[in-house]
């Protein structure tokens, strides 16, 4: 009887306590402060590229602090984001924003990073109606589940093969024949068959389609099947990992192909830290570059954006800082347009947005996709990333076909 | 009925009582938090009858959480049929894999036990992800659940489930059977007890369990891909909970659950990068002070300090 | 699919050359699973530190990778003797279980003090010769590959002669077979399985480095690669130096021919349902002895 009394006493102090703690850093703090939640991974698989997202969301964040906040309703608001770590796990980051909704009583959600993960949180925001504007997750399958509460300002995932095989075929001579590989996940997939049927509508032929398991360590036998097909072009859509094993094996098994395309990976600065000259003539589609000329009146134009992320965290942002801070932005300018924190006006506000700002024009249809934003691809040249598509905003000329790697030393 | 079991049997009404008016009086966050506890209970529960009872350490258990969890979202999306029989059928179908594999895999001992059922989760989980049924490795929308708190006692059902199954076997008959296994199945064998039968029960209980929670698990987070509930993290945390809370009890599985997802919880709350730092630590140091559980820990006469010291005594080399 | 010979000759080559990678990781896996009976769960944690040391080691001081192995080597067997002798030590007579947990969070611990020092940036060794390949006929042999299964092969051997032909060798076999026996006979237990746990941590640190040079590495990394230990240990038997070298290649050329002829997303399905086959007709392994289940 004793033991168990310690036992349960023990267990009750416990829980005690642990509520104590939750209650504590659950108390609002005031009333000129805007909550906005955001379950961003900082561990696991997606680690990198949720880091990438925080500094974006952060980076608006401050912008709009230091120019005195939000302004609704007469009042300014300062922006407070929440964020919790949901170990790139998509059960996690529904507990998360379950967490943020009800027990931090957030005001708004700014999307996590993935599409897996994105997923499970619109449908808690569609639950508790509260507007999620989604930054980092593409697949399309987000925008078919009838919900009214979330806005991706992304363009969607089948752009992402749609824009680079666009430029293969303006180049000269004219690829022929292309090799399609992906990962096994939800974007991965979509944007592996967009490029496939792209490919079958618009006479390339496709000699090899393959789904690789996420995290693959080897592709060799996939890169030797490709490998003995000769394509003209190889699109890969995986994650940054998966682009770094392809062009290290690719460069091994001595896989010559004359365009490289991957939907991630050669714009965050592990890709060309990593590979070095095996880095070159790659090419990337990208949701945004520092040399679109769209601007907006508070980050200025592409360059301004750029010049400001390099300012304040030392190197030049992808376009998944970017689109964090655009996303943060295009909540900004809903709650401006409403006049108000109400959730209903805000998301109708977010419904009708038509807006440039220097990540693109924002505007939602009725599934809440942003279908008036186009894609870019870039192409590492000498180190360095630059914009090759579309031409009339491409500052540099693609340089294809890409040497033999024989023919690189 | 001896006082002390008729005590512990109010505590246990009781504590019933209170997590089936819960909902009534918590806000969301905390039922959703509970039912997570409630989850992981079911499942270290569910480990606890084949790797604590019986001694055969699974680590494949997510293998029926999976089947578990497809069953109920191809049958609820493609053949329309309500929650409660989609559930029982993915309940149903885990038990049937887990008599077939079982009669295969429970041949195996020990490390090579847990390597196969290791392998079988693996299996399964490339299936899953080449099946156009499944929706292959884009995973699978269930159709949405209107209200949440009908999980959360789904949950609480699986959780009694689980902590009855672990009070139950080893008091029946199949139960001296089991103890007769885990401690040297040789000599049972000798002695006229032919293990698999009994193997087979605890590795099928195990599995409906499993099962059940795969399938709560599916309607209650919408979207699962094979990733996602074909994974280690399942077994590996009902091992490190029913470590802690004391296998071979049980209760034991279901305290570790409660004691772990709180701590888990907390040390998120502290820090954003480190909690997994801190939890390690916390794992390590639990696990060297009291390495047959904290049950035991209690159980032991002369208090806590003394009760550790003995058990590091025990177990060093 | 058309059978292509050049492409099955080059299929060959590379199961063969990533068995060597796996073969490098799972030695000490195999090691300390077989002697001290632990099964480590954070032995692909090893993996990842010799991985970044050696590009530390080549990033800020320009040492060449290859060159630096035995320096990442001394550097995680230092590392690994103490965790071992006055850690893991102190619960290694209770269930299998609680070792198992024990280095599970010891894994929770390295692995995430190694995000929060370096940051999930994925980083890669690329040296001049990194991308080299050798191309013979029909076939490319990527060098890089070909010296870490050279090296494999290398660690291999001078692990058995060690094991078989020096008194320490006698101590930790004497160890494993009898630990009663050893202590009577004035073996220093603790110290042995120290000393093997480190033995272990050095081979998993040189395979880290060699994984450097041809593969992403991160924090994260580890898991995959204590579970190829899992999986070839199985395959090949526990405690098996040849058994680690032969179930590293076999799971390499299950996994490489699966990829090419039924498609890379069935690459461990093969592998494991033969792992599953083999554990049923040969429960030890290939070239393992059934072990005595402990606890």
């Amino acid at each position: 009887m004793k033991r168990t009394a310690r036992f349960s006493a023990a267990a009750a102090v416990i829980t005690i306590a642990g509520i104590l703690v939750w209650g504590a850093v659950g108390v609002s703090l005031g009333d000129d402060l805007l909550k906005i939640g955001a379950p961003v991974a900082a561990t696991g698989p997606t680690a990198r590229e949720g880091v990438l997202t925080k500094q974006g969301y952060d980076l608006w964040a401050e912008t709009v602090n230091t120019r005195g906040g939000i302004k609704a309703g007469g009042k300014a608001y300062k922006v407070q984001i929440v964020y919790y770590d949901d170990q790139s796990k998509p059960q996690t980051s529904a507990e998360l924003t379950e967490r943020l909704i009800s027990q931090d009583r957030v005001s708004f959600l700014l999307g996590p990073y993935g599409s897996p993960a994105t997923f499970a949180d619109e449908a808690i925001a569609e639950k508790h109606k509260m507007p999620i504007v989604i930054t980092e997750g593409a697949a399309d399958q987000l925008f078919q589940q009838g919900y009214k509460y979330n806005f991706g300002i992304t363009s969607p995932a089948s752009d992402y093969a749609a824009v680079m095989l666009k430029l293969a075929v303006a180049l000269k001579p004219k690829p022929e024949t292309v090799a399609i590989i992906s990962a096994d996940d939800l974007f991965s997939i979509e944007v592996g068959n967009a490029a496939k049927s792209w490919a079958d509508h618009n006479g390339l032929r496709v000699v090899y389609f393959q789904k690789y398991p996420v995290g693959a360590a080897d592709l060799s036998a996939a890169l030797t099947s490709i490998r003995s097909q000769r394509p003209d072009v190889l699109i890969s859509s995986g994650h940054l990992e998966d682009s770094l094993l392809v062009m290290k094996q690719a460069q091994t098994l001595d896989v010559n192909v004359k365009f490289y395309g991957f939907t991630v990976g050669p714009t965050t600065p592990d890709f060309v830290k990593a590979l070095g000259p095996a880095a070159e003539y790659v090419f990337a589609s990208s949701q945004w570059s520092a040399d679109v000329t769209y601007r907006d009146g508070i980050f200025g134009s592409a360059k301004d954006y750029n010049k400001l992320f390099q300012l304040r965290y030392g190197f030049e942002p992808d376009y998944h800082a970017a689109q964090a801070t655009a996303g943060g932005l295009a909540l900004q300018l809903a709650i401006e347009k409403a006049g108000t924190l109400d959730p209903q006006k805000v998301r109708d506000a977010l419904a009708g947005l038509d807006v440039m700002t220097f990540y693109g024009p924002i505007r939602f249809n009725a599934h809440g996709l942003n279908l008036s934003k186009p894609m870019v691809t870039m192409q590492i040249q000498h180190g360095r990333l630059v914009t090759v598509w579309p031409f009339d905003v491409a500052p540099a000329k693609p340089i294809y076909p890409a040497p033999a790697w024989s023919a690189r030393r | 009925m001896t006082p002390r079991t008729l005590a512990l049997g109010a505590l246990a009404a009781a504590a019933l009582g209170v997590a089936v008016a819960f909902p009534a009086f918590a806000g969301g966050y905390y039922v959703r938090l509970a039912t997570g506890i409630y989850m992981f209970g079911a499942l270290a529960s569910a480990w606890n009858l084949v790797g604590g009872y019986t001694g055969y350490p699974d680590f494949g258990g997510a293998a029926f959480l999976g089947i578990g969890a497809y069953t109920t979202g191809i049958l609820m999306l493609r053949a329309h049929l309500p929650f409660a029989a989609a559930l029982g059928a993915g309940g149903a179908l885990a038990v049937l894999a887990a008599v077939g594999m079982g009669t295969l895999l429970l041949r195996l001992r020990g490390h090579y036990f847990a390597i196969a059922t290791l392998g079988f989760m693996l299996v399964l989980r490339q299936v899953a992800a080449n099946l156009p049924i499944t929706g292959g490795g884009s995973g699978m929308n269930l159709p949405i659940a209107s209200a949440f708190t009908p999980f959360y006692y789904w949950m609480l059902g699986a959780v009694v489930l689980g902590a009855l199954g672990g009070a139950l076997l080893p008091r029946s008959r199949a139960g001296y059977a089991i103890a007769a296994i885990r401690e040297n199945q040789d000599a049972a064998q000798v002695l006229g007890i032919e293990p698999l039968p009994y193997k087979i029960l605890a590795y099928a209980s195990n599995a409906l369990l499993f099962g059940a929670v795969g399938g709560i698990y599916a309607y209650w987070f919408t979207f699962i891909d094979p990733p996602t509930v074909f994974n280690i993290d399942f077994s590996i945390q009902a091992v490190v909970m029913t470590l802690l809370g004391g296998p071979g009890t049980a209760l034991g599985p279901v305290a570790g659950a409660i004691i772990l997802k709180i701590l888990d919880t907390i040390l998120t709350n502290i820090s954003l990068f480190l909690h997994n730092v801190f939890f390690g630590a916390l794992v390590c140091v639990l696990i060297i002070f009291a390495p047959r559980g904290l049950a035991e820990v209690l159980r032991r006469r002369g208090g806590i300090v003394r009760a550790i010291r003995t058990e590091l005594e025990d177990s060093r080399v | 699919m058309i059978f292509n010979t050049d492409v099955a000759l080059q299929n060959a080559v590379n199961g063969l050359l990533i068995g060597g990678t796996y073969a490098t990781v799972s030695l000490g896996f195999s090691l300390v699973w077989g002697i001290l009976n632990i099964v480590n769960l954070a032995h692909g944690a090893f993996v990842m530190l010799g991985a970044y040391e050696t590009y530390w080691l080549f990033t800020l001081y320009h040492v060449d990778p290859l060159a630096s192995l035995p320096l990442t080597a001394a550097a995680l067997f230092a590392f690994a003797y103490p965790i071992q002798r006055y850690v893991i030590n102190l619960v290694i007579r209770a269930s299998f279980l609680v070792t198992f947990l024990l280095t599970f969070g010891l894994e929770l611990l390295i692995t995430n003090i190694a995000l929060a020092a370096w940051t999930a940036d994925i980083r890669s060794v690329t040296t001049v010769y990194s991308g080299r390949s050798l191309l013979l006929g029909p076939v490319v042999l990527p060098l890089v590959r070909v010296a870490t299964f050279a090296v494999a092969v290398a660690v291999a051997i001078l692990l058995h002669l060690l094991l078989t032909r020096t008194r320490l060798g006698s101590a930790i076999r004497a160890t494993a077979s009898d630990q009663e026996a050893a202590r009577l006979m004035g073996i220093p237990i603790a110290h042995v399985y120290a000393l093997t746990f480190g033995i272990a941590a050095a081979t998993a640190a040189i395979a880290g480095g060699l994984i450097s040079l041809s593969f992403p590495i991160y924090p994260a990394m580890d898991a995959g690669y204590t579970f190829i230990g899992f999986v070839v240990c199985a395959l090949g038997g526990l405690g098996s130096v040849p058994g680690a070298l032969l179930g590293g290649v076999i799971l390499g050329l299950l996994q490489t021919y699966t990829a090419a002829w039924l498609g890379p997303n069935y690459d461990n399905l093969v592998a494991f349902a033969v792992l599953i086959l083999i554990l049923l007709l040969r429960p030890a392994g290939l070239l393992g002895r059934v072990q005595r289940f402990r606890g």
